[in-house]
């Protein structure tokens, strides 16, 4: 009889047993949370990191939290859904050289709660100087110094000078010359650039350069616009080109116009106006996107001698494709002092040149160090961390950290 | 002077700029943001100078009765046509981006909706067409240059098709016939060097395309990275390389007043 009460005691549930296995253990928080300021800003930024969880594969979020006292009251700032070991505190509500502590909490599935420790205090600060882009000021005062010396060495060395031959910007006078002997009018296209582009200044010098000889051959120069403000240095240009030709009385403001502010509509627009009037030439030159090949083939179709330049690399095969001549990138930006031969330009020419060459020696310097270092670090014993993949690394964080 | 404000004032502009990249604190953290919101609002402003200047010439063109002149009516009755619509939408509505349930928009919103965009639409595929007429000129094998250019095209083409493997043998095959036929044509023209290069090359890719045809799906996806990843990829940094420094030379020039094309000497 004992034995069966026994027996059937061992066969009912345990209490206890069973309120450990339920019992709800929670998880495993964070651990080493540092947070501190966000460097090489304007502040009102801190940057928080920490270990994950043990627990990950159950954590649902992590939840990060915000006070002004170790104390409290701490205010949810964020929750992260995925498991993440970094947030940068960004808050506008964060104010520089004030003190803040924070707190990242974990959730499980069940909804069980660990809270980490609280660090703090830490203020966000501005910095006056950003260290990260020390590597591009020295390049930028290095190519500085080296334009003004450049320019200097022109200055008194006029004519030594040597400029290789840029066959676009040789066509130009026979492209205009052509129009004239056809009787047709040349035509002149920004793209859809503004005058706060680079590339859009280059082509105002070429545009000049157009407008005076067309002034001379007496040759109509249509000029349509995507942007008004281009449109209104354009017209400056073509003035000045007809002043400097002798031939202001040939300038006429409304072969300088402004079409439309929409791609696809400027498109359309130049498109009429080279089907109308048929010039003879044109010039396509600024900053183009999708419209090159429709504006360029349009000109090709009618039987224009085409002369492009961009900068836009993914339109270069384009035109390259559609023209008779095109500027590749920098040639455009070269135009002006190639036109104009002034020392000055020149110069500034040459120590593009410089650069360029010592570009190309740090790029061929630092893969062949890496080429080495990888080599010895796979394959010799002893060299898995070696100097040269040191060298390497440290070039690689130099030309990237900005 | 008036040659010599507008440099100072580029001058100035410039060197802020530069310096203010460099300093992150306030206020010359936010400089470059900020003078680029007053482009902005200049260019808001500038852009009543473009439509003066559109009714302008439309205008006088078709009071004039000029060659084209239907153009410019088109153009004016597109101009204020849109205005009114949006004036009218604005009176009625409250505001001119007025959206009503489904279909139905506001007179604004319908100008945009099934005019504007679809003429956007129409323009933009038309450059399919002039792709196909562009890439037939490009690709013609008239030059060793031209052949390696519409070989590139055909691996890169090969390589993007979702095609499977029959398709990509008959490519890959027709193109070793291609390179075949165009060395065979050279050694007629006497280009023996050429010939004999282009001829090898296109018994290897048979070859190879033959052996590994089972393998060829893939392999032409690999080629395709390979020419994009690499050849491409080095002749486009080539390019940037060149326009970041002819582009910095061209914003020293600027800065230093030496580059004063842009500025009228009247």
């Amino acid at each position: 009889m004992i034995f069966l009460i026994f027996l059937a005691l061992s066969q009912m549930p345990d209490a206890n047993g069973v309120a450990e296995a339920e019992m709800p253990v929670p998880p495993r928080p964070v651990d080493s949370l540092k947070v501190n300021d966000t460097p090489n800003d304007a502040g009102k930024s801190l940057d928080l990191a920490w270990q994950l969880s043990a627990d990950t594969v159950r954590i649902a979020k992590y939840v990060v939290l915000r006070a002004e006292s170790p104390q409290g009251p701490f205010t949810e700032i964020v929750q992260l859904m995925i498991p993440t070991d970094y947030y940068t505190d960004q808050d506008t509500l964060l104010e520089n050289k004030k003190d803040y502590y924070y707190r990242v909490d974990v959730v499980d599935t069940a909804g069980l709660v660990a809270s980490s420790e609280i660090t703090g205090p830490v203020r966000p600060m501005a910095q006056w100087f950003n260290t990260a882009r020390i590597p591009i000021l020295v390049v930028t005062v290095f190519y500085s110094i080296l334009v003004i010396l450049y320019i200097e060495l022109a200055k008194r060395d006029t004519g030594k000078m040597f400029v290789r031959r840029i066959a676009g910007l040789d066509a130009i006078d026979e492209a205009v010359g052509r129009s004239t002997e056809m009787g047709k009018p040349i035509l002149f296209t920004f793209g859809i650039g503004y005058l706060t582009d680079i590339a859009t200044i280059a082509a105002l010098s070429i545009l000049r350069r157009i407008a005076k000889r067309s002034a001379e051959y007496e040759t109509r120069l249509i000029v349509p616009n995507y942007d008004p403000v281009v449109m209104a240095a354009a017209q400056e240009t073509v003035k000045q080109g007809f002043v400097e030709a002798g031939r202001p009385d040939l300038y006429n403001d409304s072969d300088i116009t402004f079409l439309t502010s929409d791609q696809f509509g400027y498109a359309a627009g130049v498109d009429g106006i080279i089907t109308r009037e048929k010039p003879g030439t044109i010039f396509l030159q600024g900053i183009f996107y999708a419209e090159s090949l429709i504006l360029a083939e349009t000109g090709h179709n009618i039987g224009a001698i085409q002369i492009a330049g961009t900068v836009m690399p993914e339109q270069l095969p384009f035109f390259v494709a559609a023209c008779d001549y095109t500027l590749l990138g920098e040639e455009l930006f070269a135009a002006s002092a190639y036109i104009d031969r002034d020392p000055q330009l020149l110069g500034s020419l040459k120590s593009e040149d410089m650069v360029k060459i010592v570009t190309v020696a740090i790029i061929a310097l630092v893969s062949l160090v890496g080429t080495v270092g990888f080599i010895l670090a796979s394959y010799v014993h002893g060299w898995e961390e070696n100097i040269i993949v040191k060298l390497y690394q440290i070039a690689v964080n130099l030309f990237t950290s900005a | 002077m008036k040659r010599r404000v507008p440099l100072v004032i580029t001058f100035l502009a410039g060197v802020i700029i530069v310096v203010t990249f460099f300093i992150p604190h306030e206020p010359f953290g936010s400089l470059e943001q900020r003078l680029l919101i007053w482009a902005s609002i200049i260019g808001g402003f500038a852009a009543l100078l473009g439509i003066d200047n559109l009714i302008k010439h439309h205008l006088s063109k078709l009071f004039r009765r000029e060659r084209g002149w239907f153009y410019s009516l088109v153009t004016l009755v597109g101009i204020f046509g849109t205005l009114a619509s949006g004036i009218v939408t604005w009176i009625i509505y409250g505001t001119p981006l007025a959206l009503l349930s489904g279909l139905k928009v506001g007179g604004f919103l319908w100008v945009y909706n099934w005019i504007i965009v679809p003429l956007q639409g129409t323009m933009f595929s038309l450059l399919a067409f002039f792709i196909a007429s562009a890439a037939y000129r490009a690709f013609r094998a008239r030059t060793f240059d031209a052949l390696l250019l519409m070989s590139a095209a055909i691996l890169v083409m090969l390589g993007h098709l979702s095609i499977g493997l029959v398709p990509a043998l008959v490519g890959a095959l027709l193109f070793a016939l291609l390179l075949v036929t165009s060395g065979v044509y050279r050694l007629f023209l006497r280009k023996l060097a050429a010939g004999i290069i282009l001829i090898v090359i296109g018994l290897a890719v048979g070859v190879l395309a033959v052996v590994y045809r089972g393998m060829m799906v893939d392999l032409a996806i690999q080629v395709k990275e390979w020419v994009m990843g690499f050849p491409q990829l080095a002749a486009r940094r080539g390019i940037l390389i060149g326009l970041v420094l002819g582009g910095i030379a061209m914003s020293v020039r600027l800065i230093l007043g030496i580059e004063r094309t842009y500025i009228s000497s009247t």
